[in-house]
């Protein structure tokens, strides 16, 4: 029974019956006479009468009272806990007046721990969200960089996860997506065998699968590959299996050369029985028999010449074969020289004070660069010890099938006999190979030391370039940006009287290159990425480079993307041009600024002058219009048509970064050949230039 | 002047075949069998072409190519290495050496009569 309606019952009764007892006694008053009622009876009904009187008293203030201290309070309490309860906002106050005891502030506290309670718990789930975003960041990051393909499916195999290398080996792009089926892609046999094996027997549901992980071998479905890897199968504790993860790689290439290696063998054994059998019966005839006829021996000498030259033949062959399956069995990566050149430079800092720069364009080599870099290491050291020098430059040079890293010093090349001496040292550290020598031999390679230059020497280790390039180029055809000519950039050398007499020998450059979101600078289109290299007396820093993305504030069209690859996510967190166009212009200094086709970037950068007050007043060479000069007999002057006048190899083509590179490995020969033409300022060269820009605008509109 | 070819090689058995094949076509022959010999040989006598072997012990062909190139009186000889070093960052590493023409092993000696014939013809192989 609730608790009002009760005290009002309580009350209720007691005040009825005080007025009952009240109405008795007036009724006994009213009746006295008639009823001859003694004094005694008359002081019962005054008893009663006051009785009366007084219980209804009571009941009327101890009702007033009990509502007061008791039930209006507990409303409040009420009412107030409710309101927490449903809105999580709110206190409980107890009033000031009442007789719950301990009971409000009892529940005013549980009502702050509640409030406290539901705080800790969203801060709880915020920080575990965050957690758990952090991994899934970091798996992320493993798949994405991990060689082998990564496939997660599920039981009916949908794909639900994939990394990149996995893209990349599945082939077939427009069949992988997520949601879509496993078999697609790769064919289903081997898949449902390799799961049966791991599925628990369903006769016998209790015992788990023997395996967990199981080997698989399958071929995509378009036929190009053969996949080997492993397939293993995701249980969870109540719900069994749910799915399955296949990681695996590319081997198609591997069996391939297993089983040229092993034709190459036994044609080099078992092959040669029959010409060696053949040699050898006819060299111990003769040698047995000096009697014979001069027609017979004439026979017999045919017979010995023939299978030697066809020993000599068969040989040859098996030879060019081994020297291409040669580095197959050491466990080699395609290895950046920068990176190996890098860690190389930081080792000898650290162990020698030797300073070690990098020169050129970084390539890639296949070795395996722990080894190689033990024996770099160990040789700069002779070198150095032999030489007296401690600065030494590291070059990467093409060849047709080799990758040179050329040691470059100030000295006499090495004697041969020494260099023999050093490779014969023993070489620590280094699993697989007892000395330097052998540590290079493993590479196919030799080294060897010749000048370079007056009094230069060069270190030279030629190693197997990549079989197939790490990053391969892309197919299409991309179209060069269109010539773009600034009038205002011609007759700069008007500007430059003061620095036109300097030796282009002795001056200063970046080379720089930007990749922007249209062809249009002052309609709109903007700066994306910047990216410069800085080439001092001849020599080029490639571990001196400036590379930023810019956050152009604005959407990258999607039909330009496909020319610099850069993509609004890209751009997002990255600083605006405001930020990184100082930079840059700390970077430059006051080094000449080269571009290729330099009057585009550099309308670009002049319009953004204004807006973070800095000035570009740097002199400005283009190799376009020094190619154009030096090589006017052909049209061709885009960076990839001079590149491949000077054998330049581009990597990273269509980067801010790459093709800067390209274009200063292009101008370092450009500088070459200006010499020839009797240009040796910078005022001579911007002369010739110049007067080409206006040829070159009429030459355009046809 | 007498054309005088010089035969550097520690293996009798192809030096036999060598020598048996210029001397018949009427070539002043003299024989090495190391470096040092050979080195201490063109000191006594300048011969004009050299059949030098890589692979011999103490001072290889290398190392004597490298040494006659870096001596300026030395430099009309015509050298022609003749090896058993057959990969190609070997006949590299001897042309970059000096060597002007590189023979690998087996071979046959009428082609290297020939080469050899070229050169006094006054024509470069």
């Amino acid at each position: 029974m609730r608790l009002n309606l009760f005290t009002k019952l309580l009350f209720g009764t007691l005040a009825a019956c005080g007025v009952g007892v009240l109405a008795a006694s007036i009724w006994l008053l009213a009746v006295w006479d008639e009823a001859r009622l003694d004094g005694l009876s008359g002081v019962i009904i005054l008893a009663g009468l006051g009785c009366g009187l007084a219980l209804v008293l009571v009941a009327a203030t101890s009702w007033a009272w009990h509502h007061r201290a008791v039930e209006r309070p507990l409303k409040t309490l009420e009412r107030q806990v409710h309101t927490l309860r449903h809105t999580g906002v709110g206190e409980v106050s107890p009033p000031d007046a009442h007789a719950l005891g301990a009971l409000p502030d009892e529940v005013a506290a549980l009502g702050r721990e509640l409030v406290a309670a539901r705080r800790d718990i969203v801060a709880a789930m915020a920080g575990a969200t965050e957690r758990a975003d952090q991994q899934r960041s970091r798996l992320e990051a493993v798949l994405f960089v991990l060689a082998q393909g990564v496939v997660v499916c599920s039981l009916d195999h949908r794909i639900l996860l994939y990394n990149k290398a996995a893209r990349n080996l599945l082939g077939q792009p427009e069949a992988l997506g997520l949601g879509r089926s496993l078999f697609n892609l790769i064919r289903r046999e081997a898949v449902e065998h390799a799961l049966e094996g791991l599925t628990p027997d369903p006769r016998d549901p209790g015992k788990p699968p023997t395996m967990k992980t199981a080997p698989i071998v399958c071929g995509t479905t378009d036929g190009r590959r053969l996949l080997s890897g492993a397939l293993t199968a995701i249980v969870e504790p109540d719900r069994g299996l749910t799915g399955y993860v296949v990681v695996f790689s590319d081997k198609s290439q591997e069996i391939a050369e297993l089983a040229e290696r092993d034709a190459l063998i036994l044609g080099a054994t078992e092959g040669l029985r029959a010409p060696i059998a053949n040699l050898r019966a006819a060299a111990e005839t003769v040698s047995a028999h000096p009697e014979m006829k001069a027609d017979e021996r004439q026979s017999f000498d045919r017979v010995i010449l023939e299978e030697a030259t066809d020993l000599s033949k068969r040989l040859e062959r098996v030879s060019l074969q081994q020297q291409r399956l040669a580095p197959g069995h050491w466990p080699m990566a395609e290895v950046y020289s920068a990176d190996l050149i890098s860690g190389l430079a930081r080792r000898l800092a650290e162990d020698a004070g030797i300073v070690v720069s990098m020169v050129g364009i970084p390539l890639w080599i296949t070795c395996d660069s722990h080894t190689v870099m033990r024996a770099l290491r160990a040789l700069i050291l002779h070198l150095h010890r032999h030489s007296g020098e401690r600065e030494f430059d590291v070059e990467m040079l093409l060849g047709d099938r080799r990758v040179y890293l050329d040691v470059v010093w100030h000295g006499r090349p090495v004697p041969l006999r020494l260099l023999d001496e050093w490779l014969q040292e023993h070489l620590p550290e280094v699993v697989g190979c007892e000395t330097i020598g052998q540590a290079l031999e493993l590479h196919g390679t030799e080294p060897w030391s010749e000048e370079r230059g007056p009094d230069r020497a060069v270190l030279r280790i030629a190693f197997h370039a990549p079989s197939t390039p790490a990053r391969a180029p892309r197919e299409e055809e991309i179209p060069e940006r269109p010539e773009f000519y600034d009038f205002d950039l011609a007759h700069q050398h008007e500007a430059y009287a003061g620095q036109a007499d300097r030796l282009l020998s002795d001056l200063h450059y970046v080379v720089f290159d930007t990749e922007t979101t249209g062809l249009n600078p002052s309609g709109g289109d903007e700066i994306i990425s910047i990216a410069g290299v800085r080439i001092v007396n001849g020599r080029l820093l490639s571990n001196e480079t400036f590379e930023r993305l810019v956050n152009p504030n604005r959407p990258i069209p999607a039909s330009s993307i496909r020319f610099h690859g850069i993509t609004d996510e890209m751009v997002k967190g990255r600083p605006p041009i405001d930020i990184v166009l100082p930079q840059f212009k700390d970077f430059v200094g006051d080094a000449v600024l080269v571009a290729h086709n330099a009057a585009f970037d550099m309308k670009f950068l002049r319009l953004k002058e204004g807006r973070v007050n800095l000035q570009f007043d740097n002199p400005v060479l283009d190799t376009l219009l020094l190619s154009v000069f030096l090589h006017s007999d052909t049209p061709e002057h885009s960076l990839d048509a001079i590149a491949r006048r000077f054998d330049v190899e581009i990597s990273g083509r269509h980067t801010a970064l790459g093709d800067s590179l390209a274009t200063a490995e292009v101008f370092l020969r450009l500088l070459r050949l200006l010499e020839t033409r009797d240009i040796h300022t910078l005022g001579q060269a911007l002369e010739a230039t110049d007067s080409l820009v206006e040829v070159r605008r009429q030459q355009a509109r046809f | 002047m007498a054309q005088s070819v010089l035969i550097v090689d520690d293996e009798p058995n192809i030096v036999l075949s060598l020598e048996f094949i210029l001397r018949q076509a009427g070539f002043d022959v003299r024989l090495a069998s190391n470096g040092d010999e050979a080195l201490q040989a063109i000191r006594e006598e300048l011969p004009q072409v050299i059949l030098l072997d890589v692979m011999m012990p103490r001072r290889n062909g290398y190392d004597v190519c490298r040494t006659i190139r870096q001596n300026p009186d030395w430099q009309g000889i015509h050298i022609i290495m003749l090896t058993a070093k057959g990969r190609d960052i070997e006949r590299e590493k001897g042309m970059a050496m000096g060597a002007d023409e590189y023979v690998t092993k087996p071979f046959s000696p009428r082609e290297v009569l020939e080469r050899v014939k070229r050169f006094f013809a006054g024509q470069p192989a």
